[in-house]
């Protein structure tokens, strides 16, 4: 597959998932990690499902007459993609400067 | 959740579809946990549901720009030639204004026998924004003139027809989205009672 540089906000909410990669994440505690509104943050959710970048499941609420809420966590595919756009990233800048 | 986060969620899942369902119960959940800035979150939800909408479905947004752009054109067509009778008074103001409200009728009519689905309202709603604010926005952009003036308690005039009727912005919009829906239900009723008829 062609590696892809991922855009910055994409980037970022990768980057929130990869720090905590054990972890299931919901798309509130994402909002406040990445500073992105629902409004760019789902669409980026969406399409990194779709290439398998993240895995998601639902998650039973913790407090009572609350329904069940998606969670997400980072693929091995996702943190092989965050990889590949921080060496490419990288070797632009490398490539600028000289 | 307060009634205007349902009522944002339910525009939200109108727009997403059903292929999106999943998604759209992973934001209502979100919604019912995010206390205060549930509103917020929702709006958010309806921008983040119709980007998704449209980067599958690119070619409706071509369509909705292609028709939005013929519409406005009859509109104004239509504007100038009634306002030149109502200067002359061989018109009504009243009439007039219900020519301008009632000129979208055709194009959502033939939207509507042209694709009898669901979507069609999705898409001729779609229409009706890029018609209503696209010029308030190029008039913002364009002649820095705040798109509030429109909505202004002195603007009492949405239809210029002055003087004699007088129709404000909330009363002219909800007319015009109300023209545009039923123009589209009445197309696709037309169809399925020529299609019961065929058969």
């Amino acid at each position: 597959m062609r590696t892809r540089r991922l855009s910055s906000q994409t980037h970022s909410v990768l980057s929130a998932l990869a720090n905590r990669p054990g972890d299931w994440l919901y798309g509130l505690e994402l909002a406040t990690l990445t500073g992105l509104k629902s409004g760019t943050l789902y669409p980026i959710l969406i399409r990194l499902a779709d290439r398998a970048l993240l895995e998601s499941r639902w998650l039973e609420p913790s407090e009572r007459g609350r329904p069940p809420r998606h969670a997400y966590r980072i693929s091995a595919g996702g943190l092989k993609a965050l990889a590949d756009s921080e060496r490419l990233a990288e070797s632009s800048l490398r490539e600028l400067r000289t | 959740m307060t009634g205007p986060t349902r009522f944002l969620l339910r525009i939200a899942r109108w727009i997403a579809g059903r292929r999106r369902s999943d998604w759209v119960d992973a934001m209502e959940a979100e919604a019912a946990s995010a206390g205060n800035g549930s509103t917020a979150w929702a709006l958010g939800c309806v921008w983040a549901a119709a980007k998704d909408r449209f980067a599958r479905n690119a070619w409706v947004l071509v369509a909705v720009l292609i028709l939005a752009a013929c519409a406005m054109y009859w509109k104004t067509k239509l504007f100038f030639a009634t306002s030149d009778l109502l200067v002359h008074q061989r018109i009504s103001p009243w009439f007039a204004i219900a020519l301008w409200i009632a000129s979208p009728l055709p194009i959502a009519f033939l939207l509507g026998l042209l694709r009898p689905r669901r979507s069609t309202y999705l898409m001729v709603a779609a229409i009706y924004l890029v018609i209503e604010f696209a010029p308030l926005l190029l008039l913002w952009v364009g002649a820095g003139i705040s798109p509030l003036e429109f909505f202004s308690a002195r603007q009492v005039n949405w239809y210029k027809a002055d003087p004699g009727a007088r129709v404000g912005p909330a009363v002219g919009l909800t007319c015009d989205l109300v023209v545009w829906l039923a123009g589209a239900w009445l197309g696709m009723h037309s169809r399925r009672a020529a299609n019961r008829t065929a058969s």
